[in-house]
């Protein structure tokens, strides 16, 4: 990790450390909360798109399994939140790990099409309801020859539990050891905490011999392996990261918002966490934290546009990557350059 | 005078195309071998049959004792046979010395948890990695340009950047696919003296080439290659006066001349 990142690693917890003092006002904590959440998906994203070269649009599925696992097992079966987020993050790395290995073997841009489908077919098993499990328990019940209606009965306990289309509520706060996060600044420090925490182990992560490999394979993949690295375990492993990553970010919003719908993981999520990273700017890290919390704030104070927020959203990618294609990271970078040159000139 | 990598009865098709046709021959250790013939004949595709990023249809491969046929170019690479390429891959958006870490990855073993934590194993790796860099940067002559952005160095320092990538995988055997495509006749001599410089440290070299100059100057036997078959074999004295290599370069036997190694030749026989 260079100087420079360390650095800009001080100043950002030293912002985490002092916003909530300055700004007590819940409104700009939970904004900001949000902001952190989204930032850590996009941190994984940008891991992906900007050091292997690689784009998901299934963010949110990934996103939508950590929210329901922590969910799910602290609403339906009692557990401890942290089990939650852990069976959320085992989940996550297996289902990464199955879509990668056939499409990240592969040069070429079928990781995009693989997590479009399995962002969608999240999504859709989330908004089934009772009935269109009963149905599907029938079917199978008919291929496999089982009485269909003791199969449903054995089922019937677990097929409410998503909640359907309208999804469901009263999901436990976290709490670190005897303390329980209630206070809107309890929440923006545990959140920013796992920011803060995710920025130094990719910061670490992208300048090993890892992070090479990765920029390699996103430089020329071909001069990659005749330099000996290994492309798919490496692209594969970057994926797992991205989604653990949207899997803790999963956790910790059902766990902040307490009531979770499939609405909130539709394919417009996935697009938004592509977005963010967009605005930020793909080649950095950084780029995707800024474009997390330059795309939450933003729509707050555009609030007059809410019913075209999607029109909006493909209004900015589109004019980000014609005119800042580096992103507002990359641009405020280039412009930092620049005078440095002139002084030194 | 030990062989340290052999090709034998090579073939290659693409699509009906017969681009290599019964190659055989030999690279004897610490020596540079040339091979030459004009666009077409087949150069290329024999480094990246040797290099495995093309399998060959027919034939093997043999490097100091082991089978190479069949083996992805990462394992080929690790084996101890490194590659240049023709059209310059560099590494975008890394610095030079970036680029030739890159090489180190195989000697190194850290893995995600290692190197996201910086555990002491990563850090040491790091170190390593950084100083053996260097080291091959600086003998390619590039200590200096460490940490320019690779792809912003001159042409001619670009070759630079690769020649000293693939020494960093410290093989035993190099292949250079055009070094000298591109460069001056002052960059050409700094890159004769490279090559040269390369085989003092125990490297075996092969190396692709079109500039007769360059050829003649450093090689200790040349293989000329025309329409996918070795027509010829030896020092460059004996390529110098083979009626066979003459009838293919002059375009007497084959039905289109090529005219840039005509060029190649005339401007030979005038040094």
């Amino acid at each position: 990790m260079g100087r420079g990142n360390l650095i800009t690693l001080i100043i950002l917890a030293a912002v985490i450390i002092v916003f909530p003092l300055l700004l007590r006002s819940p409104y700009y904590l939970r904004v900001m909360s949000f902001a952190g959440i989204f930032g850590l998906v996009c941190i994984g994203l940008s891991l992906l798109l900007g050091y292997a070269g690689q784009i998901s649009i299934g963010q949110a599925g990934f996103f939508a399994i950590g929210a329901y696992s922590s969910g799910i097992l602290t609403v339906q079966f009692g557990c401890s939140a942290w089990f939650g987020i852990v069976v959320g993050i085992g989940l996550n790395a297996l289902t990464a790990f199955l879509v990668g290995i056939p499409t990240l073997k592969l040069r070429g841009h079928y990781l995009a099409m693989a997590t479009l489908g399995i962002g969608e077919i999240i999504h859709i098993v989330l908004l089934a309801d009772t009935t269109d499990l009963t149905r599907l328990v029938a079917w199978i019940g008919e291929i496999v020859g089982y009485e269909p209606a003791a199969l449903a009965a054995t089922l019937a306990p677990y097929a409410a539990m998503t909640g359907g289309p309208s999804g469901f509520g009263q999901i436990p706060t976290l709490s670190i050891g005897p303390w329980k996060l209630e206070e809107p600044g309890h929440w923006f420090y545990c959140i920013w905490f796992f920011v803060f925490v995710a920025m130094v182990l990719s910061l670490n992560m992208i300048h090993s011999r890892i992070g090479r490999g990765l920029r390699a394979i996103h430089g020329n993949e071909q001069a990659a392996r005749a330099m000996g690295v290994n492309t798919t375990p490496l692209k594969i492993g970057i994926f797992m990261i991205s989604a653990c990553l949207a899997s803790i970010a999963g956790s910790l919003y059902a766990h902040y918002v307490t009531f979770i719908s499939p609405s909130t993981f539709s394919i417009n999520e996935s697009i938004l966490f592509v977005v963010m990273v967009a605005v930020g700017g793909m080649m950095n890290v950084w780029g995707a934290l800024a474009g997390a919390v330059i795309m939450t704030v933003l729509p707050e104070m555009l609030r007059f546009f809410h019913d075209y927020d999607v029109l909006m959203y493909g209004l900015i990618l589109l004019f980000m990557m014609m005119f800042v294609p580096n992103g507002v990271v990359g641009l405020l970078q280039g412009l930092f350059r620049s005078k440095n040159t002139e002084r030194t000139r | 005078m030990r062989e340290i990598l052999s090709f034998e009865k090579i073939f290659v098709n693409f699509g009906g195309v017969m681009a290599l046709g019964n190659v055989t021959g030999t690279l004897v250790e610490n020596s540079i071998t040339a091979v030459i013939g004009p666009n077409g004949a087949g150069k290329t595709t024999l480094i990246n049959v040797i290099s495995g990023a093309i399998r060959q249809s027919k034939g093997s491969v043999r490097f100091n004792g082991r089978d190479l046929t069949g083996l992805a170019p990462r394992h080929v690479a690790a084996a101890g046979v490194a590659r240049t390429f023709q059209n310059l891959l560099l590494f975008r958006h890394m610095t030079a010395l970036e680029n030739v870490m890159v090489a180190r990855h195989t000697k190194t073993s850290s893995g995600f948890l290692a190197c996201s934590l910086k555990l002491p194993s990563s850090r040491r790796d790091e170190t390593v990695i950084r100083k053996d860099a260097m080291k091959h940067l600086e003998f390619v002559g590039l200590g200096d340009h460490a940490d320019i952005d690779a792809m912003s160095l001159p042409f001619g320092l670009q070759r630079h950047v690769e020649i000293a990538r693939a020494l960093a995988l410290e093989p035993k055997v190099i292949l250079l696919d055009e070094p000298a495509a591109g460069l001056n006749t002052q960059e050409t001599e700094v890159l004769a003296g490279l090559i040269r410089k390369i085989r003092d440290k125990g490297v075996t070299v092969l190396v692709i080439e079109h500039d007769m100059g360059l050829v003649m100057n450093i090689s200790d036997k040349i293989v000329v290659l025309n329409y996918g078959r070795k027509i010829a074999e030896g020092t460059p004295q004996q390529i110098q006066s083979n009626e066979a290599v003459i009838d293919a370069y002059l375009g007497r036997a084959s039905e289109s001349p090529c005219p840039d190694l005509l060029d190649a030749v005339n401007s030979d026989a005038g040094n």
